[in-house]
């Protein structure tokens, strides 16, 4: 069996479609589902990463309820050669902790790996604690922030983006990344990559069979509508230069300018 | 000593993240890396320092000797400055003590058997209320309070760790910055991609200019067009300045995650129904290359 680049990927709701009503009652009725944004760089990582490892392939493993059955094919058509998805059925293990320990049996699952690369956090919840914890959990080095790559035999060089400063890192693989938006462009896929995605293997785990510990680390006690209290006062007039009068005179009394 | 224990690899956010964690009536204890980040901490108004004595120069590569630490002091809680370090090393710990964490967390409350907080989720739309009984990690933003007075000096205690030595550090460079720094900036103007030419930010810098202010830009002017090496977002850039001028910028959710702390959000855009006229205080409905000059003008 050829080693594995694992590139770990969320099945989300399109953060843009998502509101709430009158009462802040959130409302996901007329949200679509997608690959995360950020979850699609580390997908297109895997697989540049997989062709510096000789002989190893990338693939998707993804932790969801039943409905990121979904995401197979769109993640398979980004380049991945297999997927392993961790079905949850009907519940919803929003926890990190649950999520990260079924995740991490999910990558063992998919047999010899290198390497398992995230993103920095999903598009939902940008918790920024999967590949932190992943690391922990499968005791392997990990280096987050990543924005470039290099790999040689099993030595990698990663080099990191934090606020004032760029770090250079080096480790032994097997380890885990969690890359920046910048570390590539992922595009779209094409149409022959949309076809020959169906017929590569997609591997489902029941997520009943990695005896997971469900007690959840953290308890919701509630979600609601963010409701922004901007004055919302807008120049409209056709005449510019009005617009500009008003604008500033609006700064002034707020005592910016 | 059980109590909250701070880190931040900035030093400015401890001084914040110890006054916050008083208004706990808690022992506060900081965690420093480096003798000079010691000793600056030292008058923040904690009751201890503990110095890492161990070498290392990445952070988190104490986590595990961090969480291992905390579990001896019976800490009641970690607060972590929300850098991107901090998360790193706040989820490392929370990873080895198995135990909750709440990332970017505000509203943070004592609950009688651990903490609850607020924090913001789908870019920024809802807003979600999470708690975690015993210990528990909580990141936490800049500016969530107002540094104390100094205060005496703290007794520093020096702890030895071992750090996990398999990710090494070869290099580590300052990242060069052009103009303002975004993240103290009182007054930015900021370019979208409905910019049409890379010339045109001239103007943005000159009304910047006029504001004492700095200019950024959203993620897709800075990762398609590269006109900029940051941008400003929910994986960018969280800033929190007076004036936020948001200049043919649409208003995806990710990127006002990034700006919603900014005390007033001002936009010019061309297109009336572009998201970003549901959040601002004041906008204008017109074209850049003509309310821009405009608006230089009549600041000068």
């Amino acid at each position: 069996m050829p080693e594995k680049v694992v590139a770990c990927y969320k099945w989300v709701l399109d953060e843009a479609d998502v509101g709430f009503d009158r009462d802040l009652k959130p409302d996901y009725s007329k949200a679509r589902s997608k690959i995360s944004e950020y979850d699609r760089n580390a997908i297109e990582a895997a697989v540049q990463a997989a062709k510096q490892i000789d002989g190893s392939i990338s693939v998707g493993v993804t932790v969801g309820f039943k409905r990121a059955a979904s995401s197979l094919k769109d993640a398979l058509s980004r380049g991945l050669e297999e997927t392993y998805f961790v079905n949850t059925g009907d519940e919803h293990y929003a926890d990190y902790r649950i999520t990260v320990d079924a995740l991490a049996k999910g990558i063992k699952s998919a047999g010899d790996v290198a390497l398992a690369i995230c993103a920095e956090g999903s598009s939902d919840l940008y918790g920024r604690q999967t590949a932190s914890r992943l690391g922990v959990v499968l005791d392997w080095p990990t280096v987050t922030s990543v924005i470039a790559l290099e790999i040689d035999g099993r030595h990698l060089k990663a080099t990191r983006k934090l606020e004032n400063c760029l770090e250079v890192i080096e480790l032994e693989l097997p380890a885990v990344l969690a890359v920046s938006p910048e570390i590539n462009d992922p595009g779209l896929p094409g149409m022959r990559a949309i076809m020959a995605a169906k017929k590569k293997p997609q591997h489902e785990i029941p997520f009943e069979e990695l005896n997971v510990d469900t007690v959840f680390s953290v308890k919701v006690t509630e979600t609601k509508g963010y409701q922004s209290d901007r004055k919302l006062v807008i120049f409209e007039n056709s005449d510019a230069a009005e617009n500009v009068r008003l604008f500033v005179e609006a700064l002034k009394k707020e005592g910016i300018v | 000593m059980a109590g909250i224990f701070v880190y931040s690899d900035n030093v400015k956010i401890v001084a914040e993240l110890t006054a916050y964690a008083r208004t706990f009536k808690d022992t506060v204890s900081i965690v420093a890396l480096g003798e000079d980040n010691a000793e600056m901490m030292r008058t923040a108004g904690a009751d201890i320092v503990y110095l890492i004595d161990g070498g290392e120069t990445i952070p988190e590569n104490y986590a595990r000797a961090i969480a291992e630490f905390l579990e001896g002091k019976c800490a009641d809680a970690f607060f972590v400055g929300a850098t991107i370090r901090g998360h790193d090393l706040a989820a490392r710990v929370a990873g080895y003590r198995r135990c909750g964490m709440i990332g970017n967390a505000f509203n943070i409350r004592k609950t009688g058997t651990g903490f609850s907080a607020d924090r913001m989720l789908y870019g920024g739309a809802l807003v979600q209320t999470e708690s975690f009984d015993g210990f528990g990690v909580l990141t936490i933003g800049t500016g969530t309070c107002d540094p104390l007075p100094p205060s005496p000096p703290a007794s520093v205690e020096e702890i030895t760790l071992e750090a996990d030595k398999r990710a090494k550090l070869v290099a580590r460079n300052a990242i060069k910055k052009s103009g303002v720094d975004l993240t103290s900036a009182k007054v930015i103007v900021s370019a979208g991609l409905g910019i049409e030419k890379q010339e045109d930010l001239g103007l943005l810098h000159e009304l910047a200019d006029k504001m004492d202010g700095g200019v950024g830009c959203s993620r897709a002017v800075c990762e398609d067009r590269g006109w900029f090496d940051q941008y400003i977002g929910i994986s960018g850039l969280n800033i929190k300045p007076n004036l936020y001028l948001a200049v043919a910028i649409s208003g995806q959710v990710q990127h006002m995650f990034g700006i919603r702390d900014a005390k007033l959000i001002g936009a010019i855009n061309k297109t009336k129904d572009a998201p970003i006229f549901k959040s601002v205080d004041y906008g204008i409905i017109g074209d850049y290359k003509e309310v821009v000059p405009l608006l230089i003008e009549a600041l000068r």
